[in-house]
């Protein structure tokens, strides 16, 4: 049955929410609490629904636009859309749906879409370029919450259960905390780390609104470590659907040996599978474990515990070649020498 | 809304609506009388006061104590910030809402319809304008309307924007209630907690269909105390200079439809000036002129995005791009045009390149380029780079493997020189690298003259990769990273780390391999020019930077040097100078240091041998052959060592043992090496296989339809000709292929050389 | 009686005496002097102050235009760039002297502290604006700093330096006589 796009109602986000969470294809920003972080954040955030005659919903999308007094940009359908992508011809006639969605936005010059998509890219996206950068991370690791934390752990390599020996010797505790308050120690946390590492972070605002929110829908927690009552790291973890994400971490300069990041982790799969979440999203690695590469380092970390690597083909665009085609006159008309 | 009260102690607190302060309790008086008082002063004799926004219930506070006040109506969207200013805020707002004097309306401001002329006074208090939604508050549509609703003589304040942080906003804002038709008086306030968050001095308007002066805020004669405030001396905030006075004047106005107040406040720094395109182009030029779009986002990341934007051009169709650009023929002068449709013709058979075009095609990619970065760039998400391979050092880690700290938070681009901490005190305490990343600190243990007696050439008591003792060990640190195994050593050598137990020491044109263990010179070792060629090139590029950081601080420095004893910020701004300073003093003394290489050649691998290091190979009977300074070389299968003379010693163990340990490094650096090119080859084997089956379904389609031109085929979500899918997934699969075949080759070239590396080990750990 | 006190009075408005020329015009008048010669006095006399006026005006342009282009073409480099001494010599003595010399100058009166103040403060205007824009720059090409505290440095800095050139260019100005005013 022909299915076809339509605005979705505020009725039905709880069951796009479930819809999306129990896609393979779909991650947490396809979720309700995402979309009301980004109109917090200034997004202009629309829901769609695909659907066929008889309403039966078959798959969703949240679109997100930053409007840009004067400027181009993408619209973007983060970590979606939410589709049977497994069906060729069904995602083929969404996403050509998707593409006149987004041409009635005069200012977008193509649309972005992100889904779980394990390489090599499906055909259907064939004659989408790759996007220069991706939402989240495209190579990720997962760990089976299935398993308990002893099997987890047995699987995990002995440095990492050496380092958790460590913790639990100096007496490393950790606490879960749902308190909007401790967004202020944790960007503390998160600022020492950029320093220390020279990497980017947010400003303090955005973590307001994100935890503001998260905590809002019980979709997240934040994982403490302390050390002699001193808060030595902390770390975000997001819920949706079967997995537990990994956003944020941040971890002070002191006590370094008493390795206080170990233990967060434990205690954050534990958290998750009383959610009844079956996999923990380490949230970014090189899947190639390159020596060179930049996240390198995160990589070896991250693959101490073990768990399975996803690779996947990251963000692609959908380029209005007209509109791109307008804009780059418009900047040829504007050099000095162009009319000589 | 994201409503967030960070409760201190119960009388202390702070409020935030979506990330942004609002007020803190211990200065709000600040802002409110700042915001309610003056106006209410400067209106003739205030009886109805209109207030939008300011659901606290802080403004009308300061409202309800004004004598002669009859009625107040405030307009608010929000029920829950009306509910906090009834119940958490009611003790700091005097219950101002509870007042019998107060209409409260639920609704937005923007849509409610006012009474003309009725009000003496309106207070505008809408919360910062992040969107392009909540800018309309700051409209001339909107202050239009405010204006019909003023009485005659009425007097109206708004909460403005950061005159400091953001003045063209700020202007834009002046200028947007004077093309309102009303008179303005425009004036900055220091909040604490505002300038504490970043936000910086904050501005207020005063507006009137009549004049208002300064001297009329210089009067202001005020019924009631204030807690926090002078007044009187409010009129300091008042004075702008000249120029600013101009802008007041001329800044854009934001309207409905054109609402440039938005990006004003997210790009303090926005113009429209067109981009200055060089010919041909230089792209660190042109990306310089990018604006940064959103205080989230740094130059650096920019030029990042901007490089990841050109690799991902290749998977942009050009050719459409440009048969695009041809039907607004039009809108381009014949000679673009004429390029254009060769480029065209060009790209139909070929790859760009862009060294042999003319400089319109050269300026078309680089318009392609400014175009889609700043259309990524636009969107205030921090995005992940793609493939971007960092400064990464292989054997020097940055801290993250076994001293993990945390991993989420991914790196999204480079950092800018110096902008690390590792200048401040850190300095000294370990190694550091140009962008001030500090590592933990490592101790290179060998005797500081060892490249003076212990030579012994002449002797020969060397050969055999002999294991001197140095009768002074000292402990020498590394004092900058300057490469991945690059080290320059606080006493001006070069270190070049081969793997745990070994380095190549290399100074004064000479190269030595040492234990790191013992410190012990285990063999003078050929001093290959390249090398240093390569490490004085590397000393050279960063002492360009490090004089330029230099230069920076201290034409600081040479302001605000003598405040050092004070300030305790120029104190840390003077050590991070003198660090750089000593930095580059030492590197400019280890540069010299290095001296010229005293052999002369290049060394040639032999045949079928593989470089361990610079001076050492592996041949192909996995014997490993070293090179003595003066090009003799000695022979070693692991048990006995052979000079070029021909004579034959037994090898020392010292020297085994560093050459096991170099060869172990090697094997599994190869082998990394060799899994990561094997991951990315299955990667591209699965769809150089997915992309073959679409072309075989291609040409039975156009077989299938008697080759029909015509015919149709789905080609991702496009629908073309069968012929062009054809083409394009042919040029597709080509383009894939060749990357396998140079992943390939690069495992093959790996797979040799870890299959000698494994034989060697193995026969030289027996 | 007549003819000295209009004597007296063209004595005193070539010294530049002008309070003693306008009692000896006021005792012309009394005394019966001719309307003509009381009237010619009294236009010499305005003239003459017409013209300390205006030499006071064009003064206190040269005293600001020295400041500003002094100023100006320091900051072509940075202090460090001159060399500290050379800067030191240039912005804290040279210009604020220069300034003091025109500035001092253009006040007419016997009063040390009115030519004070103006050299002050026309010099320390103009070392503040300086100094500033001098730090805003510098400061904006440094990374790793940090920046909590820069308002206050700014404050601190701009502060001493016009002090420092403005009690320098001050004490010049007040050294300056001017042929108007001595009384």
């Amino acid at each position: 049955m022909a299915a076809f796009w339509r605005p979705a109602q505020p009725s039905e986000f709880i069951e796009l929410d479930q819809l999306a969470g129990k896609s393979r294809f779909a991650g947490f920003m396809q979720s309700n609490f995402w979309a009301e972080f980004k109109k917090l954040e200034g997004f202009d955030v629309t829901r769609w629904v695909w659907a066929d005659s008889s309403d039966e919903v078959r798959g969703s999308t949240t679109i997100l636009r930053f409007p840009y007094h004067g400027e181009s940009g993408f619209a973007v359908c983060p970590e979606g859309p939410v589709l049977d992508w497994d069906n060729e011809s069904e995602s083929r006639e969404a996403l050509r749906g998707l593409i006149e969605i987004a041409k009635q936005f005069p200012e977008v010059l193509g649309l972005r879409v992100e889904p779980h998509l394990p390489i090599p890219a499906p055909r259907v996206l064939r004659n989408w370029a790759d996007a220069p950068t991706d939402l989240i991370p495209a190579d990720t690791l997962a760990l089976d919450l299935n398993l308990t934390e002893d099997e987890l752990l047995a699987a995990a390599h002995p440095k990492c259960r050496y380092n958790l020996r460590i913790a639990a010797k100096h007496g490393v505790t950790v606490q879960s905390i749902q308190d909007q308050s401790f967004t202020h120690e944790f960007y503390a946390l998160l600022t020492e780390t950029s320093s220390r590492t020279g990497f980017y972070i947010e400003p303090f605002g955005f973590f307001l609104n994100l935890v503001g929110t998260l905590f809002k829908h019980n979709a997240a927690e934040f994982f403490v470590s302390r050390y002699e009552g001193e808060v030595l790291a902390a770390i975000l973890v997001v819920y949706f659907g079967n997995r537990a994400t990994y956003l944020y971490g941040g971890s002070s300069s002191r006590h370094r040996k008493v390795m206080p990041v170990y233990p967060l982790h434990v205690a954050a799969m534990n958290a998750a599978r009383e959610r009844h979440c079956t996999e923990y999203d380490m949230y970014g690695i090189d899947a190639s474990e390159r020596r060179d590469h930049l996240y390198a380092g995160i990589t070896r970390f991250k693959k101490q515990w073990g768990g399975r690597v996803e690779r996947r083909v990251g963000a692609r665009d959908y380029v209005f070649y007209d509109r791109l085609a307008d804009l780059v006159v418009k900047q040829i008309q504007s050099m000095p020498d162009f009319q000589s | 809304m994201n409503l967030y009260l960070h409760q201190r102690t119960p009388e202390s607190f702070s409020f935030y609506i979506d990330g942004n302060l609002q007020f803190d309790s211990a200065d709000e008086a600040i802002y409110h009388e700042s915001l309610a008082l003056p106006v209410l002063c400067l209106a003739t004799q205030p009886k109805r006061v209109l207030i939008c926004g300011g659901g606290d219930g802080l403004a009308l506070r300061e409202v309800l104590r004004f004598p002669g006040i009859q009625e107040v109506v405030l307009i608010d969207c929000s029920n829950d910030v009306l509910d906090l200013g009834r119940n958490q805020f009611a003790e700091l707002n005097d219950q101002s809402l509870s007042d019998s004097r107060v209409t409260i309306v639920v609704a937005d401001a923007l849509n409610y319809a006012l009474p003309t002329a009725y009000f003496d006074t309106i207070i505008c208090d809408f919360t910062f304008p992040t969107t392009l939604e909540s800018a309309e508050g700051f409209s001339v549509e909107w202050y239009e309307k405010l204006a019909q609703a003023l009485s005659s003589g009425g007097k109206m304040a708004i909460n403005a924007v950061s005159p400091q942080n953001t003045f063209d906003a700020f202007a834009c804002l002046v200028s947007t209630i004077r093309a309102a038709n009303l008179q303005t008086l425009p004036f900055r306030v220091c909040i604490p907690s505002f300038r504490d968050q970043g936000y910086g001095a904050w501005g207020f308007i005063l507006a009137s269909k009549e004049r208002l002066t300064i001297r009329q805020l210089q009067n202001l004669s005020c019924p009631i105390s204030t807690q926090q405030v002078e007044l009187s001396a409010l009129a300091r905030g008042a004075h702008f200079t000249a120029a600013q006075r101009y802008q007041f004047h001329v800044a854009p106005v934001n309207r409905a439809g054109d609402m440039i107040l938005q990006r004003l406040l997210v790009n303090p720094e926005a113009s429209n000036k067109s981009l200055n395109f060089d010919t041909p182009p230089e792209f660190p030029n042109l990306l310089q002129q990018i604006e940064v779009s959103h205080p989230y986002h740094s130059r650096s990341m920019i030029e990042t995005l901007a490089e990841h934007v050109a690799g991902s051009l290749q998977s942009i169709d050009l050719k459409k791009l440009v048969s695009e650009l041809l039907k607004r023929a039009q809108s381009l002068p014949r000679r673009i045009l004429d390029e254009l449709e060769v480029l065209r013709e060009y790209l139909s058979r070929t790859v760009l390149d862009l060294e042999i075009w003319g400089k319109w095609a050269t300026r078309l990619f680089a318009t392609l380029l400014i175009v889609m970065t700043i259309a990524n760039s636009i969107s205030p998400d921090p995005a992940f780079a793609k493939g971007h391979s960092g400064l990464g050092h292989s054997s020097f880690s940055r801290g993250f493997s076994s001293h993990e700290t945390f991993g989420g938070g991914l790196p999204t681009g480079p950092r800018a020189p110096m902008s690390g901490n590792g200048f401040r005190s850190n300095y000294g305490t370990g190694p550091v690298d140009v962008y001030g990343y500090h590592y933990p600190p490592r101790i290179y243990i060998y005797n500081n003259d060892w490249y003076g007696s212990s030579y012994g050439y002449s002797s020969g008591s060397n050969r055999g990769g002999g294991g001197h003792q140095p009768h002074q060990q000292l402990q020498h640190k590394p004092l900058f990273v300057l490469d991945d195994d690059l080290l320059a050593m606080d006493n001006g050598d070069f270190v070049v780390t081969l793997s745990d137990k070994a380095f190549l020491l290399v100074s004064n044109g000479k190269v030595t391999l040492m234990d790191s263990t013992t410190g012990a010179v285990i063999q003078p070792i050929y001093a290959e020019p390249k090398l240093f060629d390569q490490i004085r090139q590397e000393v050279n590029n960063q002492s360009g930077d490090l004089d330029t950081e230099i230069r920076h601080r201290r034409d600081w420095l040479s302001w605000t040097g003598w405040t050092a004893d004070l300030i305790p910020t120029v104190r840390a701004d003077n050590l991070e100078y003198l660090n750089l300073q000593d930095l580059k003093r030492r590197l400019g003394v280890a540069g010299k240091k290095l001296g010229e290489s005293s052999d002369h050649g290049s060394l040639e691998v032999p045949n079928g041998g593989i470089e361990l290091f610079v001076g050492c190979h592996i041949l192909a009977d996995n014997r490993v052959q070293i090179y003595s300074p003066g090009g003799k070389y000695q022979t070693t299968d692991g048990i006995t060592i052979t000079g070029s003379d021909g004579k034959t010693s037994k090898i020392s163990p010292q020297f085994k043992t560093v050459i096991v340990s170099v060869i172990k490094k090697m094997v599994t650096e190869t082998q990394q090496d060799m899994d990561s090119d094997r991951k990315d080859l299955q990667s591209l084997q699965q769809e150089a296989t997915a992309t073959q089956m679409d072309l075989s379904e291609y040409q039975n389609l156009q077989m299938q339809n008697s080759y029909d031109p015509d015919y149709e085929v789905d080609y991702g979500t496009d629908s073309i000709p069968v012929g062009q899918a054809i083409q394009k997934t042919s040029q597709d699969l080509a383009e894939i292929q060749r990357e396998i075949q140079t992943l390939q080759l690069s495992i093959q070239t790996s797979e040799q050389h870890l299959a000698r590396f494994q034989t060697a080990l193995h026969s030289w750990s027996e | 009686m007549s003819h000295s006190e209009a004597q007296a009075a063209r004595e005193a408005i070539a010294q530049g005496h002008v309070d003693q020329a306008l009692h000896h015009i006021n005792n012309l008048t009394m005394i019966g002097g001719h309307d003509a010669e009381v009237q010619e006095l009294q236009q010499r006399l305005w003239h003459y102050n017409n013209s300390i006026n205006k030499r006071n005006l064009n003064l206190q342009f040269y005293a600001v235009g020295c400041a500003v282009l002094g100023y100006g073409l320091l900051s072509l480099e940075s202090p460090a760039g001159w060399g500290l001494p050379m800067w030191g010599l240039l912005s804290l003595i040279g210009i604020p002297t220069m300034v003091g010399v025109f500035a001092g100058g253009s006040v007419t009166g016997n009063s040390k502290s009115a030519r004070f103040w103006r050299s002050f403060t026309i010099t320390a205007i103009a070392i503040a604006v300086y100094t500033l824009v001098g730090m805003l720059l510098s400061r904006s090409k440094m990374d790793s700093a940090d920046k909590s505290l820069d308002i206050a440095i700014f404050l601190l800095v701009m502060i001493v330096h016009g002090i420092v050139a403005g009690v320098v260019s001050g004490f010049t100005g007040s050294l300056i006589r001017t042929k108007a005013g001595a009384n």
